[in-house]
């Protein structure tokens, strides 16, 4: 009896939890030239889609799919959260595009029939490589190597000139207690995030470095003391959806002119919508971080 | 098994070394944190440097507000569990803190950020939905005759799961970034920065402990049963009311404070009663100094153990409280010394 138990619980092992990172790696696309009916369940997917031309194709996005405009013309299927399986079936893709954190509808949209491509967007080099094939996938090469080459040149250009300067320690954060008048619960930009890339090739270093297993650290303002950055960059694009405006939000660093930021005055709030998608607009978001991090250098108007 | 019925000295000897406890960890925790402070430093640091700020206006408050919150916790917790001679109740059992956490998600969800007199807008939100969440448990329980005590307990239960409900579809609607500050707050955890939020759970925390020594003669009755109470002088149902709707505005109060801290209302007031007895003329202050000490040491290990990051709290008081329970109950157990 037991070792019957021990014989299944083996074969489960091997063949079915063993079978599921397998599924995870591959992606189920083949080639093929000409797709006329794409979904793009990831902002960063719909901005590559967009800049490769490929806009007439998209039938459907995300609610959160705001740039470029036309998207939002486009038939809305929830988020990756709560996509309405029912309206993607009737809008009947021959391509579903969708980020590789979004296990849950990659495995229902595979059961039921769709060709999924799977992209990977945690680096700067992932988005060059996620724009490439979406390229080679869907027959806009020339327009991929275009964008790419203009995404390198950039990077280029800014490792360049900040080459000779210093590396300031910079904190990136995503959310915290707003307006409040302290500084608590700040969600911040962790070793293995996608702001962690963009600062170091922005010419700084992240002043997080705890541990990787954290995905999304939070800290209070012992935290932030203890690190003390030379640079903060509040990455803040909800906060349109309060009734806060920036001027309002960083007098709650009042509290700790202790920090090294508030003393350089590099404390720097961002609400643009491109700063957090990582899609062909990463260009101005690496643009934007290095002018903050690196004031001193003479930069291009 | 054996019970030992401890006498009067070895009780006072037992809050003796908890009053002990409770001094070396509030003394000694505010050196500990994301990087230790040493002793030496502490009066030659300049005021202006990011240590003095850590040391006196984050860490000091921060160790004696968790003293306060945990102190508090524990022993509505033994009140609840003694009035309705019940071991599962805790301090959120009758809803108070579902409701809280209903008002904070709707003050995340629709982007307020305000203080009110030196309240934060959260909190003052939180405050509000736990006592929209006792007028109805205490509304509802009443509405007819009848045993009020378990009444109220299933009311109780009804009113958390409905509002749950009601938090997670807000969540659902709500985007990422909200959707994750809501669950964050229903992490719970102390935080302090300077001492308005401590003066303010102090307060609170002295006159709890002020009322529940007032009743404790009563919760020995009422642990003995309803009966016995009533036939020996207690209005149970005017004693009921009145330590339901004070304690659960203290922890109304507390929850808009930090959030819901889980376990140390539930667990700690058991810990004590195998300890040192159900009778709470004792037991009221060891759970107040059990409490106090527990959450303080929890604490700082929270914001110790994985620096610049901070564990919510929550996760240490279980992690750390649940074994050692575990071991209290195996160890000790026996019908009479758990019974409330």
């Amino acid at each position: 009896m037991m070792k019957k138990i021990v014989g299944i619980l083996l074969c489960l092992i091997l063949f079915g939890f063993g079978n599921l990172p397998a599924i995870a790696q591959q992606s189920s696309v083949v080639p093929f030239p000409k797709y006329q009916r794409i979904i793009s369940l990831a902002p960063s997917g719909t901005e590559i889609l967009f800049a490769l031309g490929l806009g007439d194709q998209v039938v459907g996005v995300t609610r959160y799919c705001r740039f470029p405009p036309e998207a939002q013309q486009k038939t809305i299927i929830g988020t990756f959260l709560d996509t309405n399986f029912e309206l993607v079936y009737r809008l009947n893709p021959d391509l579903v595009v969708l980020l590789n954190t979004e296990m849950g509808p990659k495995l229902k949209l595979e059961q039921m029939g769709f060709n999924v491509l799977m992209l990977e967007t945690n680096k700067v080099s992932d988005v060059i490589e996620a724009i490439t094939r979406i390229g080679s996938y869907c027959d806009r090469k020339a327009q991929a190597t275009e964008i790419t080459d203009r995404i390198k040149e950039r990077i280029q250009d800014i490792q360049s000139k900040t080459k000779s300067s210093s590396r300031p320690r910079v904190l990136v954060t995503f959310a915290r207690t707003l307006g409040e008048g302290n500084i608590n619960n700040v969600y911040v930009a962790g070793t293995k995030s996608f702001f962690h890339d963009i600062i170091t090739i922005a010419g700084g270093q992240n002043a997080y470095n705890g541990l990787e297993a954290i995905a999304s650290p939070v800290v209070s303002a012992e935290g932030v003391l203890q690190m003390n950055p030379d640079v903060i960059i509040e990455v803040l694009s909800d906060l349109k959806e309060t009734n806060l405006n920036p001027a309002e939000v960083i007098k709650d660093w009042d509290t700790l002119p202790e920090l090294k930021a508030y003393q350089n005055k590099q404390i720097y709030i961002f609400t643009d919508d491109y700063l957090g998608i990582s899609g062909p607009r990463i260009t101005q978001t690496l643009d934007r971080i290095a002018r903050s991090i690196h004031p001193e250098i003479k930069w291009d108007p | 098994m054996k019970i030992i019925v401890l006498d009067k000295k070895n009780k006072l000897a037992i809050l003796l070394i908890l009053l002990l406890g409770s001094l070396v960890v509030i003394f000694t925790s505010p050196f500990a944190g994301s990087k230790l402070i040493s002793l030496n430093n502490i009066f030659s640091l300049e005021p202006g440097s990011s240590d003095f700020k850590i040391f006196w206006v984050i860490r000091i408050p921060r160790v004696l507000l968790a003293y306060m919150v945990g102190a508090i916790l524990a022993l509505s917790g033994m009140v609840f569990q003694a009035v309705f001679r019940n071991p599962l109740v805790c301090p959120f059992t009758l809803g108070v803190s579902s409701g809280a956490s209903f008002g904070a998600a709707i003050y995340i969800a629709l982007g307020f950020s305000f203080t009110l007199l030196g309240i934060s807008g959260i909190s003052f939100f939180s405050f509000l939905g736990a006592v929209f969440a006792i007028a109805i448990v205490w509304y509802l329980s009443r509405m007819k005759q009848g045993s009020s005590v378990a009444k109220m307990l299933l009311a109780g239960i009804a009113v958390s799961f409905f509002f749950l409900s009601i938090i997670m579809f807000i969540q659902f609607i709500s985007g990422v970034i909200q959707s994750l500050r809501i669950s964050r707050w229903l992490m719970g955890g102390i935080y302090a920065f300077g001492y308005d939020t401590l003066i303010q759970a102090s307060i609170i925390a002295f006159l709890g402990l002020f009322i529940i020594w007032y009743f404790s003669h009563d919760l020995n009755l009422f642990t003995t049963g309803e009966e016995l109470a009533i036939s020996r002088g207690v209005d149970v149902k005017l004693t009921v009311t009145i330590l339901f709707f004070l304690i659960s505005i203290m922890i109304g109060g507390i929850v808009a404070i930090c959030g819901p801290i889980g376990f140390v209302g539930i667990i700690a007031p058991h810990i004590c009663r195998l300890w040192i007895g159900p009778d709470h003329r004792y037991l009221t202050p060891a759970t107040f100094l059990f409490g106090g000490l527990f959450l303080a040491l929890c604490d700082t290990l929270a914001r110790s153990l994985l620096p610049p990051t901070e564990i919510p709290v929550g996760v240490i008081t279980a992690i750390l409280g649940g074994p050692f329970f575990l071991w209290l109950l195996h160890a000790k157990f026996s019908d009479s010394s758990i019974s409330l």
